[in-house]
This record gives C-alpha cells, sequence and structure tokens, in this order.
C-alpha cells in the first residue's frame, strides 16, 4: 500500500495533511510512490489555521 | 532595580530559580508583538502582561463581535463594536499601568509586516488564517526573528517555536498553504473555546522561555493537542533540504 491508498482508504484529503513516516516528512509529490510497510510509524498532521 | 511594588506584584515567580530579579528585569526590557487579538492572542496577551514583558505590541484590525466572547476572554460585553487593540489596552491597563502597549490596528501585510517584525524580540502568530501565519512565518526566516507559531480549530491546537528565525519552520512540515476550501476560521470550523485558551497560554510560555533563554524550547517539535481525546503529543520534524529557512 502506498501513503495515497493509506490516505483514500482513510477519507483524508491529501491537499489538507502533512504526513510524517518515521520521522520524516514525506514531499506529497511521492505520496503515490511511497509504500507503507508493516511496523512503519506514521503521523499525519492536519493543517489548521485557527486564532 | 524593581521596585518595591514590581517584588511584590512578581514575588511568586522571582523565587523560581530559573527567572529571580534578573529574569524579571529581562522581561520588563522585553518587547513581543501579538499578532491577533482573539481567541489565541487573548491568553498570550494577558499572561505576557502578567508575567510583566515590559512591552506588548499587539497586532489586530478586528471589533469586538458577540460569537467572539466564548473564548476571547480579553474582551467582553462592555466592548462589543471597540476595535481589538483598544479593548486589550485598556484590559492591559487594569492589570498593571506599567506596561506600555503598542497598537497596531491594521492588517498585516507583505508590505507593512518587515517594519512592524523588526522592533520586537519575539513574535506570537496568533492569527486566524493560512495567509498570515505563512507572512508571518517568512518574514520572521527572512528577519531572523524569533516567532512562536499557534493554530487552533476544532478540539485540536498545535505549537512550535522557531527560535532567531532558523529552521526548521513552518514550510518545513506544511511546504505551502492548503487549497482555499479548507476552513482555517473559528467561524467555518468551530472551535471550543479552553483549546483555544490553552494554546495561546503556551505560546506566552515559550515566549517568557525565549526572553529568559532557560528551559527546552518546541524547535524543531510540533506540539499537538486534540483535546477530544486528550492526547497531547510532541512530534519531532526536521528542517527540509531547499526551504527557506
Amino acid at each position: 500500500m502506498t501513503l495515497l491508498d493509506y490516505l483514500q482508504k482513510k477519507n483524508i484529503r491529501p491537499e489538507i495533511v502533512a504526513i510524517e513516516l518515521n520521522k520524516e516528512i514525506i514531499d506529497k509529490t511521492l505520496y503515490k510512490d511511497t509504500a507503507v510497510k508493516e511496523n512503519d510509524v506514521l503521523e499525519i498532521l492536519h493543517f489548521i489555521g485557527g486564532g | 532595580m524593581l521596585s518595591k511594588e514590581e517584588k511584590e506584584r512578581y514575588s511568586r515567580q522571582l523565587i523560581l530559580k530559573e527567572l529571580g530579579p534578573s529574569g524579571q528585569k529581562k522581561l520588563k526590557n522585553a518587547k513581543a508583538l501579538v499578532v491577533g487579538a482573539g481567541g489565541l492572542g487573548s491568553p498570550a496577551i494577558f499572561e505576557l502582561a502578567c508575567a510583566g514583558i515590559g512591552t506588548i505590541g499587539i497586532a489586530d484590525f478586528d471589533v469586538v463581535e458577540l460569537n467572539n466572547l466564548n473564548r476571547q476572554f480579553l474582551h467582553n460585553t462592555n466592548d462589543l463594536g471597540k476595535p481589538k487593540v483598544l479593548s486589550a489596552e485598556e484590559k492591559i491597563g487594569l492589570l498593571d499601568a506599567g506596561i506600555k502597549v503598542i497598537k497596531h490596528e491594521k492588517r498585516m501585510d507583505k508590505n507593512n509586516i518587515g517594519n512592524i517584525i523588526i522592533g520586537y524580540d519575539v513574535v506570537l502568530d496568533c492569527s486566524d488564517n493560512f495567509d498570515t501565519k505563512y507572512l508571518i512565518n517568512d518574514t520572521c526566516v527572512d528577519l531572523r526573528k524569533t516567532f512562536i507559531h499557534g493554530a487552533v480549530s476544532r478540539f485540536t491546537g498545535q505549537l512550535f517555536t522557531v527560535k532567531d528565525g532558523k529552521g526548521p519552520c513552518l514550510r518545513c512540515i506544511f511546504k505551502e498553504p492548503p487549497p482555499k476550501d479548507v476552513e482555517p476560521a473559528c467561524h467555518g470550523a468551530g472551535i471550543l473555546g479552553s483549546v483555544a485558551g490553552t494554546i495561546g497560554s503556551l505560546q506566552a510560555t515559550e515566549a517568557v522561555k525565549c526572553v529568559l533563554e532557560k528551559g527546552e524550547l518546541l524547535a524543531g517539535r510540533l506540539l499537538v493537542v486534540e483535546a477530544l481525546d486528550m492526547h497531547i503529543r510532541a512530534v519531532p520534524f526536521k528542517r527540509q533540504s531547499g526551504c527557506i529557512c
């Protein structure tokens, strides 16, 4: 499964999050090519801008 | 020297070994700019004033509305229709008339932001929209100014510090602003007031630590507060190669 597949499965729009995979922020253009493997640590950070 | 009145007013923090009389003098001589006198700005401004930050700049162009009052506790029902910078100045005056307040009653844009920020030691981003957040990020990076990013929506808050404008910065997490249809503001997505209060208060704490040069800053760590599940975590992040910072 790629990061893009993962987001689609979770119903999350890629443009409203940043993803940290094993402590590295992944460039959005690479979501479709980045595989998620067992034991990977994913951190989904939502874009928020209220104040 | 601290006056007798100051020694009494700040007595409960003067006994902190990380602060003491020399730290209190640093706070008195410090100049902090708070961009936005709303949900994040209310606690941030008031906590800075309580701590004894000597000069507080407040940038905001809004007036107080009734729907602000679930969270913007610097303002009250008597302030409806009043510019927020004026309302904030009045409240600080009631707390401590010795604190200097500089009002910037204008919208921050790329033409005026640099001239405003340059006069301050630390900037607190308490703004309520992505454009201003990126503008503050990029300007502080350019001017090598310390700033504390804060953002809230619904039950969630985020916070990090960029010391001396040196990354990692906002663009290292979120390279570009999101599409325009993403709701940044509290009027669209909703906000629980106490969540904004928590994040704004933590922004003031980071600012005080920056001035005192004590403790561990949230530099390279994004604090995420998810209050609905009460899940709080600090997510480490690195400077991205090619970033402006």
